[in-house]
């Protein structure tokens, strides 16, 4: 069942379609946290988070884990491939790939 | 620190990883550039480190980083035109000794390096993306690193780290005429995680690394 709009009712096989996909030829969305090192204090702080995309992270892991009983990077990766794809546009991303070429 | 509390903590930022965008593709990459530019604004580094100075966003709407890794042919000749159709701004980060291979010797440098290609898209063997079109993208678009040769390499191999990440610093001071100010290591390391392979970072000059989960702007001097 699912209680984050951000995420599929069936988390595994969303995560088990798209990590199919022929990754060296198609478009994959990311969500990266940009982070500063350079000591800079205008940035500590300063920043609105996405606190949706957290909850949602954190609601997609546990499920994972519940289902695997442990979670490896690359799970870490294709849960957050799978809130990108979801949530970049007003549907799915990887919707774009299937749809057919507009006639001219 | 988890990863949620990172998204929580922010700032998030939102790309697009492509490899090959073969011909074959064109419309779907049309599309997908389309529905990318109606929302999102186009980034650069600079916007970047403004974001992080001032903790404020430059634009009025979200950036995307649409990024094209190992440096093909075909982003040069099927990516960049719709880019530049919808004003997105592409960031290619490329392999400089891939882009300075002998157009006759590429398909054994893909061979022995994790390079994909794809067959039908040219007639001669050059998959390459070649420095006069790195030249042209580095304005337009953003030119990064990639590494000199997209190879593993041991992490505690002082010499080969030099060559991947300092060595292709210098390809592309020498090709382009400036340094480039943005790093994406190989299967995605984080700075941090390698003192000798954050050594090798810090006197390449790079400002910014890209790794799996984080862009990072890096201290200098």
């Amino acid at each position: 069942m699912t209680t984050n709009a951000f995420l599929p009712d069936d988390l595994s096989a969303e995560m088990d379609r798209l990590g199919r996909r022929k990754y060296a030829e198609i478009g994959v969305p990311m969500y990266l946290v940009l982070e500063d090192l350079t000591g800079n204090p205008a940035e500590k702080g300063s920043h609105d988070g996405d606190t949706q995309l957290a909850v949602a992270f954190s609601e997609a892991i546990s499920r994972v884990e519940a289902e695997k009983g442990d979670i490896e990077v690359a799970d870490i990766a294709r849960v957050i491939e799978v809130l990108a794809d979801r949530t970049f546009l007003d549907r799915p991303f990887s919707e774009l790939s299937d749809e057919e070429s507009p006639e001219t | 620190m988890s990863h949620a509390d990172d998204f929580a903590r922010g700032p998030v930022l939102r790309v697009v990883n492509y490899h090959n965008t073969p011909f074959a593709g064109a419309d779907q990459f049309d599309r997908e550039f389309a529905a990318l530019s109606k929302r999102f604004a186009p980034v650069r580094e600079a916007d970047l480190d403004v974001w992080l100075d001032t903790g404020r966003w430059p634009h009025d709407r979200p950036g995307v980083i649409p990024a094209f890794y190992n440096g093909y042919r075909n982003n040069f000749d099927v990516a960049r035109p719709l880019l530049e159709k919808h004003g997105l701004v592409g960031w290619f980060f490329a392999v400089t000794a891939y882009s300075s291979c002998p157009v006759e010797d590429q398909p054994a440098f893909t061979a022995t390096r994790t390079l994909a290609t794809v067959d039908d898209d040219y007639d001669d063997p050059r998959t390459a993306l070649s420095w006069d079109e790195l030249r042209s993208l580095d304005g337009p678009h953003v030119v990064a690193s990639h590494t000199r040769n997209h190879t593993r390499v041991a992490l505690d191999d002082a010499a080969k780290l030099e060559d991947e990440i300092v060595g292709a610093q210098e390809d592309f001071a020498r090709e382009l005429g400036h340094k480039v100010r943005s790093f994406a290591w190989l299967f995605g390391g984080r700075y941090g995680e390698n003192p000798m392979a954050d050594a090798a970072v810090d006197r390449a000059g790079y400002d910014f690394l890209f790794s799996n989960f984080n862009v990072q702007r890096l201290r200098r001097g």
